[in-house]
């Protein structure tokens, strides 16, 4: 396993949520999860700074381990995981939902950009949810289209 | 700029920009390789400007394209992000489009790059660790071995202390006699000295340096073997096993690396007895068997024992790396997979044989002829100098160091050579390979040089022909140079520049072009 890569269990009834925490790399091994047979699988993936290519193909390989009757859901799903997501297809298994993901806003008082938390139902339209900070409006910092393209994917 | 959009389904970073290297298109992937999102590329006057100071963009390239037109690509670079934490390595393209504009794409290569080092470096741990393991199975065999060692050494060491205190006697009670009984302990002691010495010379050779184990040359397999047998004797003699040894023929020449073809032969030698002892064999016996088979040109080791077998279902896993039937502690695991390595970098193979009445493990060894010919072939196109003049020459000597020296000659001018200790082998692969020259010795055994010059010639092979022979030996050349065409002789002893000469001479080639 690789030595940037860290998973953190925990098992609760008939669901295992587990927390990513580092890079999904070609080292990356997850059999550890594999090991756990239960019905839901949430993925907190909140703490992945880093997933290249290679670490993608072992997340695809991995999926398809998992029984496919279990359930998937991904929250707090990083800006490097959404792009990768939206460029490959099996990243999020079919059936499989996210819940929550990071969106970068612009604060043109403060001229900083921010990761966002949102929900996927508050996407409407493929148009990103008016977010505020201490009173000012800020601004969707990414193509709408190509950033949503992954909710069109997950149907 | 909607007439750039297509660009946006490409899976790779791309800019569109003008003459003055301002960004008009730029599509995701490039706002993913940069972190930079499409305000803060709006923003920028050149794309000049997402480039670190320590790795800037290749303007030399942009300003070929803008006054040349055509396209252009950079060197293997480093980008970092605009978020300063991430760095992608990437080759950058230019093209000049025919509305005035360039397009700049970016191959981001990191994961080969990153693949590629990593594989570097895993390669030369495997390297050293295959170097380590080699070591660690001979350390394990002499281990294992060394029971029986120390009883062979005390052996000659209780003869040489008992010999010293009868000295001890004799010198004290000067018997008349005593002149001859002296001299008896002097002999028993050197003699004792000398099978120790004996001893501890075989497990520094089987211990032999790594640096040098990459060398093969032409030996005589029969004393190789003989060597293996002697090291595992003592373990055989203490468990009263019998070990035998049979040569079908004389001249087994291999071109073989000694000291692993001696771990090889030591490591089934060991195995046999292992296998007998822990059975309990009734008469336990060992046969080594060497013998050319002539008809698919291979040269046979045949070990066999009378124990218990190889079951049918361990045959193919007994050559897997930390296989072992041996208790915890008693076998690496190694010795079979280790083995097979050996022979197959030596062109060979080997396996264990079906066989009723004991376990049986077959080594074959491409004859010498074939052997060296692939191995010098095989230099040489490493070397990258194989083309159709590279020279062929094959050499016919009984005496391998001749057979040495003369390859090492060949291997340094880049001529493939092709050696070979028996007069009829030879024939048999001349039918199958051509030569551009053939060297002979005169003097051999089973058939000396004219007859092999003459027997070359009713082949109607017409290469020029060399003798190989002492001075002394010159009335038999100008007997033959005109009955078999025999083109000139190298006078015995020789020298590097006298067999470059004679070959070189002999083929009407001027060294110096």
């Amino acid at each position: 396993m690789s030595a940037t890569l860290k998973l953190e269990t925990q098992i609760l009834d008939n669901k295992v949520e587990v927390k990513v925490i580092g890079q999904i790399d070609e080292d990356a091994s997850f059999e550890k999860i594999l090991s756990i047979k239960q019905e839901v699988y949430i993925f907190d993936l909140e703490e992945i700074n880093l997933i290249n290519s290679c670490g993608v193909r072992e997340w695809i390989n991995f999926l398809e381990k998992l029984p496919s009757t279990s359930s998937i859901t991904y929250r707090n799903v990083p800006q490097v995981v959404v792009e990768q997501i939206n460029m490959v297809q099996g990243f999020v298994r079919e059936g499989a939902q996210i819940e929550s993901f990071y969106a970068p806003y612009y604060n043109e008082q403060t001229d900083q950009v921010v990761k966002i938390l949102i929900n996927v139902n508050d996407v409407k339209d493929g148009k990103a949810p008016q977010k505020d900070q201490d009173g000012t409006t800020l601004e969707f910092d990414a193509i709408e289209a190509q950033y949503f393209n992954f909710i069109k994917q997950q149907g | 700029m909607e007439k750039y959009n297509l660009y946006d389904t490409l899976f790779e970073a791309i800019a569109v920009v003008d003459k003055n290297a301002k960004i008009l298109y730029s599509n995701h992937f490039f706002s993913t390789l940069f972190k930079a999102s499409p305000r803060v590329i709006k923003k920028l006057d050149t794309i000049f400007e997402l480039f670190d100071l320590h790795s800037p963009f290749p303007k030399d390239l942009f300003d070929k394209a803008v006054k040349e037109g055509g396209n252009f690509v950079s060197e293997e670079m480093e980008v970092l992000s605009t978020e300063g934490n991430t760095s992608s390595h990437v080759v950058i393209k230019v093209t000049t489009l025919s509305d005035g504009n360039f397009l700049i794409s970016f191959n981001d290569i990191s994961i080969e790059k990153k693949l590629y080092d990593k594989y570097r470096v895993q390669l030369e741990e495997l390297k050293k660790t295959h170097t380590q393991i080699l070591q660690a199975d001979k350390l394990a065999t002499i281990g294992e071995l060394s029971a029986g060692i120390s009883h062979e050494i005390s052996n000659p060491l209780t003869i040489a202390a008992g010999s010293m205190e009868l000295l001890t006697d004799l010198l004290d009670e000067e018997q008349e006699d005593s002149e001859n009984l002296i001299q008896g302990c002097i002999d028993d002691i050197i003699e004792s000295h000398n099978r120790i010495n004996s001893i501890i010379l075989n497990m520094k050779s089987f211990l032999h340096s790594q640096a040098e184990e990459d060398e093969r040359e032409y030996c005589d397999l029969e004393s190789v073997i003989i060597d293996s047998i002697k090291f595992v004797t003592p373990s055989y003699n203490e468990n009263n096993v019998l070990l035998k040894s049979t040569f079908e023929e004389k001249d087994l020449v291999g071109l073989v690396n000694k000291v692993k073809i001696e771990q090889v032969m030591v490591n089934l030698l060991s195995n046999a007895l292992d296998a007998l002892v822990d059975s309990k064999t009734k008469n336990p016996e060992v046969q080594v068997f060497v013998r050319k088979d002539r008809e698919s040109n291979l040269l046979e080791i045949r070990v066999s024992d009378n124990g218990p077998g190889i079951p049918e279902d361990a045959r193919e896993d007994i050559f897997n790396a930390f296989y072992t039937t041996k208790d915890i502690g008693e076998g690496t695991g190694l010795g079979l997979a280790i083995a097979s390595k050996i022979i197959e970098v030596h062109q060979g193979t080997l396996h264990a044989e079906d066989s009723k009445d004991g376990a049986s493990f077959l080594i074959q060894l491409p004859f010498i002829e074939i052997l060296s010919y692939a191995q010098n072939e095989m230099i040489q196109r490493a070397r990258d100098v194989q083309d159709e003049s590279t020279l062929k020459v094959m050499v016919l000597d009984n005496e391998v160091q001749v057979l040495n020296i003369l390859n090492k000659i060949c291997a340094d001018e880049g001529i493939v050579f092709m050696g070979s200790v028996n007069g009829n082998d030879a024939l048999k692969i001349l039918d199958d390979i051509s030569v551009d020259l053939i060297i002979t010795d005169y003097f051999m055994p089973q058939m000396d040089g004219g007859e092999f010059s003459s027997k070359v010639r009713e082949k109607n092979i017409k290469c020029p022909i060399l003798y190989l022979s002492s001075a002394s030996n010159q009335d038999v050349f100008l007997r033959d140079k005109d009955k078999y065409g025999i083109s000139g002789m190298i006078l015995k002893p020789f020298t590097k520049e006298e067999v470059i000469k004679g070959i070189y001479g002999t083929l009407g080639i001027d060294k110096e072009k």
